[in-house]
């Protein structure tokens, strides 16, 4: 029931999006963030500052996700007895390890696309 | 319900109410004055502040969830300064930071699961930050920009439910404690009234959209209904609000969460809109909080996004044109609280920390008997 649910849930969200995708708002629609209050900050700051930060906090989002990574491996159960707080900080590291992979996959793709200058 | 229990609530309730209009006064007298990013310094901290000190002050008994939520709102507080500032990496450092330390922290006091948990919840939000490191700058200047920061938004907060099995009923998604078409009439007639407010205290330059208008409407109802209110809601109300209640009373609870839905806004540089957004927080946390379903608080931040979006594409719109929808809003509204009221829960202002502690002593009491 619940796996359905979530099912449900991810699919009404990809059809939203490839709608979005396939309408392709006009051009002047990218001012649509700086116009509505109720969507995220950054958006509304896309600075040079912001820019640039976005540039150079790719490098510790990367450092941050492979950190992750190793700890999620080497605190594994199945090694052997793994200390209970070892074990909590694991399982509350899962989904934000499984984030910053996506991330991290989708910074390769956008560098490989600018280098053959998509 | 104790009568010391009700008049506690009904303080926090006025207490709540004072601050709002508190901080309404001040913001007229600062604009006086004139806005600048001082005013905007000043004001996110003594909104924090006294916001906290409000809550401490109605319940001093709860000490340590509210420590733990003063600690995770003055991060957020620090990190949005810094990223609508010129300090935007250090900003996007402490969001990463935040992310990871928070959820550390829950595992380091995995004993109490609570306040445990609150933690986990607390990392997402700076997840909306983290979320848009991935992106080229020119990409998030796209009309497709924004639709993919969101569905990584959606995506963190799938992997969490996932991962640690919530509940999906317990997250909102369910018919809840009041009939269905009384929470659409309230999401939809609050929506309008909220967006074409938030219009006119905003006042934002006009967008003129150009090509296909039902391209255009198609965009910006699927945008707004689904893209921009589920992960908003599912984060803020469905996960945080939901999780801060278990160790603190809901009143503070949404208190609390609306204060960090407050502060999200500050990107807008204004402090009217982070007092807007706090004040919609703390509408669509009572409705979220009675009704046990998301179905008004994600209909009400779409149609309230979608209202102010297409009041802002009619170029040369009259002020009078929007006064006149705020009216006839204002005038739907009233009948949607009235039916809200009246198939609200019996036990008002209850909460459900009491209710648990009800239940836990008839259980202690049918143990003895036995």
């Amino acid at each position: 029931m619940r796996r359905r649910g979530l099912a449900y849930l991810s699919l009404l969200f990809s059809a939203s999006y490839l709608v979005t995708m396939v309408l392709h708002a006009p051009e002047n629609l990218a001012g649509l963030s700086t116009v509505l209050g109720t969507t995220v900050l950054g958006t509304t700051v896309l600075g040079v500052q912001f820019i640039s930060a976005l540039t150079s906090i790719q490098l510790y989002l990367s450092l941050a996700c492979i950190g992750l990574l190793v700890f999620l491996e080497l605190s594994d159960p199945t090694y052997g007895a793994t200390a209970n707080v070892a074990v909590a900080i694991r399982e509350n590291w899962l989904p934000i390890a499984a984030f910053f992979v996506a991330l991290f996959f989708l910074i390769v793709g956008f560098k490989i696309a600018s280098i053959l200058g998509f | 319900m104790s009568r010391l229990e009700r008049a506690r609530q009904l303080a926090g309730a006025f207490a709540a109410a004072t601050v709002v209009v508190g901080y309404a006064g001040w913001l007229a007298l600062s604009s006086l004055l004139g806005l600048g990013p001082r005013t905007l310094v000043s004001f996110s901290i003594l909104f924090v502040t006294v916001t906290f000190a409000m809550s401490l002050l109605f319940r001093l008994d709860r000490r340590r969830p509210l420590l733990v939520v003063v600690v995770v709102t003055s991060v957020l507080l620090l990190q949005e300064l810094l990223l609508s500032g010129e300090y935007a990496f250090y900003g996007f450092l402490t969001a990463l930071t935040a992310m990871v330390a928070f959820p550390l922290a829950g595992g380091l006091i995995h004993r109490d699961k609570q306040l445990s948990y609150v933690l986990q919840v607390s990392g997402l939000v700076f997840a909306s930050r983290v979320a848009y490191v991935p992106f080229p700058g020119r990409f998030l200047n796209i009309s497709i920009g924004l639709p993919s920061l969101y569905l990584l938004i959606f995506l963190m907060c799938l992997l969490f439910i996932s991962v640690k099995k919530v509940d999906l009923k317990g997250l909102g998604f369910q018919k809840g404690m009041i009939p269905l078409p009384v929470q659409v009439l309230t999401g939809l007639s609050i929506g309008v009234l909220s967006g074409s407010t938030e219009y006119i205290l905003l006042k934002p330059p006009p967008i003129s959209p150009v090509g296909d208008p039902l391209h255009f409407t198609i965009y910006i109802l699927f945008m707004m209904m689904i893209l921009v209110s589920f992960p908003e809601e599912i984060l803020f109300r469905g996960l945080l609000q939901k999780s801060m209640s278990q160790v603190l009373p809901p009143w503070v609870a949404i208190q609390m969460t609306s204060v960090q839905f407050g502060l999200m806004h500050l990107g807008w540089r204004n402090p009217i809109e982070v007092l807007f957004a706090f004040s919609m927080g703390l509408i669509m946390g009572f409705l979220f909080w009675k009704s046990e379903s998301l179905v008004a608080p994600i209909l009400l931040h779409g149609v309230g996004n979608v209202v102010m979006f297409s009041l802002a594409s009619v170029t040369n719109i009259p002020d009078g044109l929007v006064y006149a929808l705020i009216a006839s809003s204002a005038a739907s509204t009233v009948p949607a609280l009235y039916l809200l009221r009246k198939h609200m829960p019996i036990d008002y202002w209850s909460s459900s920390m009491e209710i648990r502690r009800r239940r836990e002593k008839v259980i202690r009491l049918l143990e003895k008997s036995t």
